[in-house]
């Protein structure tokens, strides 16, 4: 016996969730679908294959203040945080809390990033797990699935006569309090089967490419337009600058991608990282070598494959792990 | 006859054997079958690799900025909308003629991924092939050929594209196609949104904008953005703050759309690039129709005409 949600159980459930929370989830928005706070439960899509862009952003927004200050009878003084309301995040898909799990760590990790934790303590994950694989979905093959419970504190699992639920935290058994959730005798669906990507044991071969002139010349076509890191679910780096008005001063934070031509340029004019071939590979020695090393953990992707489909040029992601496996291959041959 | 990947692939290697040039710009297959990518190539051996097919969107010519310095001529190949912004390079004077081989190819018609595996029902992995054949689309798909208007799944720009054959090559492949079919009044959906109050407008775009991330992948893709620091990036003075907000967002659409004005040539690669699908053509297209009924101008057609916007005559009279 599992628990069990009908479509009008699960319905009906969202209609209470929306009365206490703000419920953020995939919705149709313009020509694309994407994460957005709801006010109706029938804007929630509850079939849709991958949002153009991640729900990274309900975490690490595009843009945030990380503080401001302001002048008050001749002296400065901090303006509160804005208040951060009970929060859950509905519908992604298991490679999306997989991405924030990964996001999780530079900015969980102490000294925690303060506005990334108040986020993300005040929300609770509501997963949707997958009923089809898009051929550029590779979760399988970076420590992921299509019914991957792992980073989320509920999981529904589609079946045609309704929803499996899995609860996994407290977090997500509070949304149910009061709830009367059925039990029905029924077997998990089967899971659509992804493509493998070779990517076991790259973080070992990484650096032995770090020379080839592979990179420069996938970095040709490459016309650093920055969308890799901008679809990618786990991607984070970012740029501050203050917004100094008059008796207000603003910090503010945005995305950035290493990607963008001076992102790593230096007082001075110095760039470590000059040419196209440089940032690519960077690109991907942070997701395979980098992070996994820096954090004694898996690789920094999440196979969700928005990068392949968003690429004008088409730097395929799963290409360049081959490659890299038959270079770190060649290289460790020869020495 | 309509230009065929095997046609291409034979005059590129003769361009490469008489000495013609020695590096070409074209498109190769992909990671799947309903993609391609740009390629470069150094010698005859690899023209193999060429592919020309309705799937092949991407502008190529801004990738001649890279080639500034390379011995001998480079080969392109463009379409019809291509070879206008090759006119646009050569007329602001980022490119020589001298350098460049200009293969062109008519165009009948780009395919939109998204569209025609929503008009199929059909998953990526299951589509084979996609030919040109006249007013439809040939797509082999796992269980046989299904034939697809194209009025359904081209490109919005190739929907209104006047130009499919290039304005400029020193080879064509392929018979000239003089105009498409399916294009009508060209202007319809810019005149609707010209037709608003400006509340509305302001509604609209506000709503529009509200989406964008300003990654900025619009600009990288415009063969017509290729400043050496965009104002965007400017630092001093400062136009634009880093904060993806309402404001900054206008100021960085709407000054991008105004430094294109009177030099977009309607590639789409903006539009067909914004992870976000912002109607980018839309406002370029409206400053477009701007330019051609005060100036009389349409970019793109011929280097030797000076920019509208970029000259000044102290006789004109523009009833404004």
């Amino acid at each position: 016996m599992k628990p069990f949600l009908s479509r009008d159980n699960l319905l009906l459930w969202l209609k209470r969730l929306l009365q206490e929370y703000t419920v953020i989830a995939p919705v149709q928005a313009w020509d694309t679908v994407l994460f957005q706070p709801v006010k109706e439960v029938e804007e929630i899509l509850l079939n849709y294959d991958v949002s153009a862009l991640s729900p990274k952003d309900v975490f690490f927004p595009t843009s945030e203040t990380l503080f401001t200050f302001e002048r008050q009878g001749g002296r400065w003084e901090a303006r509160p945080l804005p208040e951060i309301k009970k929060q859950v995040l509905f519908g992604l898909h298991p490679c999306d809390a997989h991405g924030i799990a990964l996001m999780d760590v530079p900015f969980l990790s102490p000294p925690a990033d303060l506005h990334y934790q108040r986020r993300r303590e005040a929300t609770t994950l509501v997963g949707l797990a997958c009923s089809r694989a898009r051929p550029e979905c590779f979760c399988e093959s970076v420590g992921g699935g299509p019914q991957d419970p792992s980073h989320l504190d509920v999981l529904l699992i589609p079946t045609p006569q309704g929803y499996i639920l899995q609860v996994r935290t407290a977090r997500g058994a509070a949304l149910f309090t009061g709830f009367n959730v059925e039990e029905l005798e029924i077997d998990n669906p089967p899971p659509p089967v992804t493509t493998p990507v070779p990517v076991a044991g790259i973080t070992e071969i990484a650096r032995d490419t770090f020379n080839e002139v592979f990179w420069e010349r996938l970095a040709d076509r490459c016309i650093h337009c920055n969308l890799c890191a901008y679809v990618c679910p786990c991607c984070y780096c970012f740029d501050i600058r203050d917004y100094a008005l008059k008796g207000r001063v603003e910090r503010v934070r945005s995305w950035e991608s290493c990607q963008a031509a001076g992102f790593t340029r230096l007082a001075g004019g110095y760039d470590p990282r000059p040419s196209k071939g440089a940032r690519l590979r960077q690109r991907f020695f942070h997701k395979f070598l980098y992070y996994p090393t820096q954090f004694k953990g898996q690789v920094k992707c999440t196979g969700c494959g928005r990068c392949v489909r968003a690429c004008p040029v088409n730097i395929d992601i799963r290409e360049v792990a081959s490659e890299m496996q038959r270079i770190g291959s060649r290289v460790a041959r020869a020495a | 006859m309509k230009a065929t990947s095997e046609e291409v692939k034979t005059s590129v290697k003769k361009l490469f054997e008489d000495g013609s040039i020695g590096h070409f710009i074209g498109y190769e297959m992909g990671s799947d079958s309903l993609r391609v990518t740009p390629c470069f190539l150094k010698s005859g051996q690899a023209a193999s690799r060429l592919v020309w097919n309705p799937l092949c969107a991407n502008n190529l010519s801004k990738y001649l900025l890279d080639f500034g310095k390379v011995e001998g001529k480079v080969g392109i190949m463009v379409k019809g909308c291509d070879s206008r912004s090759v006119v646009e390079l050569l007329k602001e004077h980022q490119i020589d003629r001298d350098k460049v081989f200009i293969v062109g190819v008519p165009c009948s018609g780009i395919v939109d991924r998204e569209k025609l595996l929503a008009v199929l029902g059909v998953s990526p992995g299951e589509v084979v092939a996609v030919e040109d054949d006249g007013d439809a689309f040939l797509v082999t798909i796992k269980e046989g050929t299904r034939r697809v208007k194209k009025e359904q799944v081209l490109r919005g720009e190739c929907l209104v594209c006047r130009y499919p054959t290039p304005v400029i090559y020193d080879m064509l492949i392929g018979e000239a196609v003089s105009s498409l079919p399916w294009v009508g009044d060209d202007y319809s959906s810019v005149k609707e949104l010209e037709a608003l109050s400006s509340e509305e407008k302001e509604r609209y775009w506000s709503s529009e904008l509200s989406r964008c991330i300003r990654c900025y992948a619009c600009r990288q893709s415009c063969p017509g953005c290729y400043c050496q620091q965009c104002f965007v990036d400017q630092l001093d003075p400062h136009w634009v703050g880093i904060k993806i907000a309402p404001q900054e967002n206008h100021q960085w659409n709407t000054v991008r759309a105004f430094h294109l004005m009177g030099r977009c040539i309607e590639c789409g690669e903006c539009q067909r690039v914004c992870p976000v699908k912002i109607p980018l053509m839309l406002l370029n297209r409206h400053l477009l129709r701007e330019v051609e009924s005060k100036f009389s101008f349409q970019p793109g057609l011929s280097p030797e005409t000076p920019p509208p916007l970029a000259t000044f005559k102290p006789d004109e009279d523009l009833g404004i």
